[in-house]
């Protein structure tokens, strides 16, 4: 700063001429005089500070200190040294030292001057709060796109989580299958699944991660994809968690383990096979009172090499197997007990229909904590019930294919549904489904084939009528068995869509349920179902409309 | 079985279409024949349905055709004459969206016989 006076001759080498004062100046800006540093100061980087450090008890009051007198023990000061800082003043705002001002040597290399160092201090004192502004506007940008980048990962992680879990259970004739699941927060480290294999056998899975939200979610889906790839390459329960044990010893992180309990049923014997790895025990109600089903072994994810025992047992009609997660037992009331297994025996060897077991038991439960505790853990639980009596066949009979009576199958099969029962608009809507199934039993199936007749089975089940209209599976699937296009009468107006397709629409929306599968002799069966209402109950309306979305 | 349409006959508006037995696939030319023999000065047709069995999924498929032919003439289509399944049946497909439903005959020749044809 400032270059003081010259005169012609005065530091420059051989000037014998004069030369303009402009030029001089320059000349004498950019030769260092004497005392001056010899190179050019750079800006000192920015340094972090200790809470510590001895330098900022002389820097809190504000005002300009020479670095020089700041303690030796300082490591800030030692670095403004290095950094050839001079002189330092606190930035102060409502008493808080939020910054630094660090001046370095001045170019002409004199010390700094009273006025310069009042004219450093006021630049402080008006820097000083500007600065603390900035740094709270900062630090709120970044707390708001902190909370935005977890918002978005915990909606991605439920995403993915409610993607993997059974977005319906499969309806097996002679059996009532049902699951209720909620998540402590929105994505939950529990996990169940109901898988069917191509050999008719159900595979039941629950499982229960360490840990909940999004790490949790991330590797429970891993192990629930695991165990769905290993099911169909491997026969038995046991099998199938070594072998996903092997791969997430391998991938999950070091502290978090998995216990997951797999489980075959086969329907139409109602045998159990039974493998666990550190879940909590299924428990089995049958005429003889409650029982666990105890298989053990270690937890997924712990040790390479695991094994795990298999347990056997057998459902009998009327029997019900519950699976479920350490939420339902572990969950405390107010005064800190736990809702325990006992507990949740009691609930299971209720009498209960299916549904109402699960509703029951988080009744029982929410009754227990206190509705508005706030849930501790994931809750689920997964029921399997084995109906009190098989199907009865009520009729049996053939139509041809072509030319196809559907006309006198469906009245065949309503004459049938007044004698067991069925009021008549719950008939009407029957005929209409029956007439739809077996006309497309007859076309597609048995590809209009007058030598090959429609089968239909007429059968009372534990809670109503079914019906099971048999082809043989000759064309590949009807048109329309794609359920991605629901008839939509106005997109069909407009010549959108054609203007057929309403037959498994109809079927579908005439009935309580709608089953098909193909037996191992060849055999399409398509079953209709239709509940015959509890007494006292009045029976449900018709389904939701087409077009509708 | 198929479908026996014939045009009851009546000066002005509206045209009727009395249907019987079943209707299912094999009713689609039928009705469409029926329904351009018909009146076409009127600017409704009214199917009377009350002799109609059962209505299959193609016999839905040859009302739709029916509604577009309608459409295209710029005529409006009503029913009556429906058992209470099939008016389920045309509320699910949103059939009653678009032909007017009626509870009666009486009721349907007085509301769509007062409107002249312009």
């Amino acid at each position: 700063m400032g270059a003081g006076t010259a005169g012609p001759g005065t530091g420059g080498p051989g000037d014998g001429g004069r030369r303009p004062l402009r030029r001089r100046v320059l000349d004498l800006a950019r030769r260092p005089r004497a005392g001056a540093p010899t190179t050019a100061p750079r800006p000192p980087a920015d340094a972090a500070v200790d809470a510590d450090d001895p330098a900022l008890a002389l820097l809190v009051g504000g005002g300009v200190v020479a670095v020089a007198d700041l303690p030796e023990d300082s490591p800030v000061a030692a670095r403004w040294r290095a950094d050839g800082v001079r002189v330092v003043v606190g930035l102060v705002t409502s008493g808080e030292l939020v910054g630094v001002l660090a001046l370095g040597p001045r170019r002409s290399g004199e010390d700094y001057s009273a006025r310069d160092r009042a004219l450093a201090g006021e630049l402080a004192g008006r820097a000083a709060p500007a600065v603390r502004v900035g740094a709270l506007l900062a630090q709120q940008e970044h707390d708001v796109r902190e909370r935005e980048r977890m918002q978005r990962e915990l909606e991605v992680a439920q995403l993915i989580q409610q993607r993997f879990l059974p977005q319906t259970l499969p309806k097996v004739p002679g059996w009532t299958i049902t699951a209720c699941y909620q998540p402590a927060r929105m994505v939950g480290g529990d996990f169940y699944d109901v898988i069917e294999r191509p050999d008719g056998l159900l595979v039941l899975v629950v499982g229960d991660v360490t840990d909940k939200g999004v790490p949790a979610a991330l590797v429970m889906s891993s192990t629930q994809a695991l165990v769905r790839a290993a099911v169909p390459r491997l026969g038995s329960p046991s099998a199938v968690l070594a072998a996903v044990n092997e791969q997430l010893c391998e991938d999950i992180p070091a502290h978090m383990f998995v216990t997951c309990l797999v489980l075959t049923l086969d329907p139409t014997t109602g045998a159990v096979v039974l493998a666990n790895a550190g879940h909590p025990l299924p428990q089995i109600r049958s005429a003889e009172g409650t029982a666990a089903l105890r298989a053990t072994g270690m937890p997924l994810g712990l040790m390479p090499g695991s094994d795990y025992d298999e347990v056997a047992a057998e459902l009998a009609l009327g029997d019900v197997l519950v699976l479920h997660s350490d939420g339902l037992i572990e969950a405390r009331d107010p005064t800190g007990e736990m809702f325990g297994l006992p507990r949740l025996v009691e609930e299971v060897a209720g009498d209960a229909e299916d549904e109402d077991l699960l509703r029951g038991s988080l009744r029982a439960l929410g009754r227990f904590v206190g509705y508005t505790a706030e849930q501790e853990d994931d809750i689920t639980m997964v029921s399997v019930r084995r109906h009190r009596r098989p199907d009865e066949v009520l009729d049996e009979f053939t139509v041809c294919s072509s030319p196809c009576d559907e006309r006198g199958a469906r009245e065949r099969v309503v004459e049938v549904a007044a004698d067991a029962g069925l009021e008549p608009r719950a008939r009407d809507r029957l005929g209409t489904a029956v007439a739809e199934a077996v006309m497309n039993a007859a076309e597609h199936g048995n590809a209009s084939d007058p030598n090959t007749p429609v089968g239909v089975r007429v059968l009372a089940t534990a809670t109503g009528l079914a019906v099971e209209v048999v082809d043989r599976a000759r064309g590949g699937p009807a048109p329309g068995a794609d359920e991605a296009e629901v008839p939509d009468l106005a997109a069909k107006l407009e010549g959108l869509q054609s203007p057929r397709g309403w037959g498994l629409f109809l079927m579908r929306s005439m009935v309580d349920g709608l089953t098909e599968y193909t037996t191992a002799d060849g055999h399409h069966v398509v079953r209709l179902v239709s509940e015959l209402p509890a007494a006292g109950e009045v029976p449900s309306g018709g389904r939701d409309d087409a077009g509708d979305v | 079985m198929p479908a026996t349409c014939d045009v009851r006959p009546r000066p002005g508006p509206p045209a009727e279409l009395e249907i019987g037995g079943d209707l299912d696939g094999d009713a689609a030319s039928e009705l469409l024949d029926a329904y351009g023999a018909a009146d076409p000065g009127a600017p409704t047709v009214l199917l009377d349905l009350h002799r109609v069995g059962h209505i299959t999924s193609a016999g839905l498929a040859a009302l739709v055709g029916l509604l577009r032919r309608a459409r295209t003439d710029g005529r409006t289509l009503a029913a009556t004459g429906l058992s209470p399944h099939y008016l389920e049946v045309f509320a699910l497909t949103h059939l009653d969206r678009y032909i007017d439903v009626f509870d009666d005959l009486d009721t349907a020749r007085k509301e769509l016989g007062e409107v002249r044809a312009p």
